[in-house]
């Protein structure tokens, strides 16, 4: 019970520091919110450009969704979010050392893997936020706005799909600390995980090898979700299937992110690497 | 156990890599502790004087639970550092960099009310405690300032401050009064005072001799990772009683002169500080024990202009300057 207590209130510091932090950055809002848009334009001038204007008409029989906007709006919100996450779980030991303050955590009374996977959560309530603003912009434009019960399973759907990206992000913070190379690294990741998630295309247009790769992801699965959810277009699994898989696939992703970091940690101790930037 | 902090024959040696363009260079190995073993006592202030590299940073991180000791042993509060590691941090306030160690998009107040937080402060107490160590480092005034507006000596202060939020009985001070302006400094080294008035055991380390002979009970001269000697500041300036202390100033000095004086029986130690390169300006520090004329014959008899020659009283510098033949600050 105490030990609860306390989680939350470390939970409590760590989610009202970001918050405060970001709300100072604003540029990085607007940017957040404004990126999905600009994605979505960006594809839908593609499709434009390649079909003309039958467009519309090949996007609506090849994803079952009448409104593109709403679609890659959709994976846009989530893209982002993936991005910013893994970012910052991959990048939080090298910009906490570089800030001075990485050590300082280990000198507190907490588990130092809960304290980065709090900033991963708070990163994914972040993106929770940015797309609640956009989602409701572009349904209130086009149909009516979802049930509050919909929008908490959407809120379920979005953090199941993003959280155990931090297990990934721990991974490659742990591995590229030494080569001090994480933001290529991080990067290729996000591509990687962009490219098989289908945020923007109908995962149906791969082969089936590449299909099935992309099932291992949990950013694949919540945005057929969301979609489902929010477009009324068909899943091959139901709600309650493809959230057991996101659950398995979280545990799984965050128990390799531990794995990772704890053996990293010890080497870190052991060569001084905890405070070297 | 009567030792606040025990430290038995810590050793620590840290790989570094020298050079590589596309891969990494050279291996390079830096025994960075050899041995060192001491003492603090509770409620003392006790100072690891030495100069960079010496090895105080690692010393300190190990004691706190940072770094891990290849070999040897080391407690803090009667706890193992390695064996019973969370035990030390209760009882630890650490204070690690002098203008690191913020987010710099919150204020002084929001960074140490979220160490606070991970401190599992109750909130209420926690608010109150900021107020009182904001008020006892004079940062009160600027407490709703975002850090990344902050002068280093409020930095410092900052520091300090977030140290001693959860009421530590041991605290580790890393350099604390490091670039500072002498107001602060001196701020700073009334807190440390005022610490100890309240029991607090103080382990700092410095290479300002001043702040050592200032602020501490007992302190451990630390010299390329080895302890070369412990004591109060009067017993270690006492060792200088059969020891004079003369500096000359000249101008051309030359690396050989350093050897040659060392050479000259009666010297105890030479070190040097280059005051002009340009100029070749150079000041000379000698402890010995012979007559001065014999001393510094080798300065008389090499192409060097002597501008000054003061004799000194034996100071702590005076002292790492016998035993390790170095100065403890550049400048």
């Amino acid at each position: 019970m105490r030990k609860a207590r306390r989680a939350l209130q470390t939970l409590a510091a760590v989610v009202v520091k970001e918050m405060k932090i970001t709300s100072r950055y604003i540029g990085f809002l607007v940017m957040m919110a404004s990126l999905p848009f600009m994605f979505s334009g960006m594809m839908m001038g593609i499709g434009y450009a390649i079909a003309g204007p039958s467009a519309p008409r090949n996007f609506a029989s090849n994803t079952g969704v009448e409104d593109p906007l709403l679609y890659t709006v959709l994976g846009g919100v989530l893209m982002i979010g993936c991005m910013v996450l893994i970012e910052n779980t991959s990048g939080i030991i090298r910009e906490e050392q570089m800030m001075g303050t990485f050590e300082l955590h280990y000198l507190t009374p907490n588990s130092t893997i809960l304290l980065w996977l709090f900033h991963s959560l708070s990163s994914a309530l972040i993106t929770l936020g940015v797309m609640a603003v956009n989602v409701i912009a572009v349904l209130a434009l086009r149909t009516s706005l979802p049930s509050p019960v919909d929008w908490l399973i959407a809120a379920g759907i979005t953090l199941l799909g993003l959280l155990p990206l931090a297990g990934l992000g721990l991974v490659v913070a742990a591995l590229t600390v030494r080569f001090k190379e994480v933001w290529a690294v991080a990067s290729s990741v996000n591509a990687f995980v962009a490219m098989l998630s289908g945020f923007y295309y109908p995962l149906e247009v791969f082969p089936i090898a590449v299909r099935l790769a992309s099932q291992f992801l949990p950013t694949s699965h919540a945005a057929q979700l969301l979609r489902s959810l929010f477009t009324g277009t068909a899943s091959s699994l139901n709600l309650w299937e493809r959230l057991a898989v996101m659950f398995a696939l979280g545990l799984a992703y965050l128990a390799v992110g531990r794995a990772f970091y704890l053996r990293w940690e010890y080497a870190a101790k052991k060569r001084g690497e905890l405070s070297k930037y | 156990m009567d030792a606040a902090i025990k430290a038995v024959e810590l050793r620590k040696t840290f790989v570094t890599r020298e050079g590589g363009v596309l891969f990494r260079g050279r291996r390079k190995i830096v025994e960075a502790l050899k041995d060192v073993s001491f003492e603090v006592r509770k409620g003392e202030i006790f100072g690891l004087l030495g100069p960079n590299g010496a090895g105080k940073t690692t010393t300190i991180k190990i004691l706190s639970t940072l770094l891990l000791p290849d070999s040897g042993e080391a407690w803090v509060g009667g706890f193992h550092v390695v064996r019973e590691a969370p035990r030390v941090r209760e009882v630890i306030g650490v204070s690690l960099y002098s203008d690191r160690g913020f987010y710099w998009k919150l204020t002084g107040r929001e960074n140490l009310l979220y160490f606070a937080r991970l401190h599992h402060l109750d909130e209420r107490y926690a608010r109150r405690k900021i107020d009182q160590l904001l008020e006892l480092l004079d940062l009160s005034e600027d407490a709703d300032r975002l850090v990344e507006e902050y002068s280093t000596g409020m930095k410092s202060k900052l520091n300090i401050a977030r140290a001693l939020l959860h009421d530590p009985p041991i605290l580790f001070l890393d350099e604390p009064t490091i670039g500072l302006d002498p107001n602060s400094a001196r701020k700073v080294r009334e807190v440390i005072l005022e610490l100890k008035r309240e029991g607090k055991t103080i382990l700092l380390t410095t290479h300002n001799m001043f702040e050592a002979d200032a602020l501490c009970d007992r302190v451990a001269i630390i010299s390329r990772g080895r302890i070369i000697a412990v004591g109060t500041p009067n017993d270690l300036k006492s060792k200088m009683a059969q020891h004079k202390v003369v500096e000359v100033t000249l101008v051309g000095f030359e690396d050989g002169l350093l050897s040659k004086l060392r050479e000259v029986p009666g010297v105890v130690g030479v070190a040097t500080r280059i005051r002009d390169p340009v100029a070749g300006v150079a000041e000379v520090k000698v402890v010995y024990s012979d007559s001065l004329r014999e001393i510094l014959s080798p300065l008389f008899t090499a192409d060097v202009k002597v501008l000054s020659i003061r004799n000194l009283e034996p100071s702590l510098e005076d002292v790492f300057v016998a035993l390790t033949g170095e100065r403890l600050e550049e400048s």
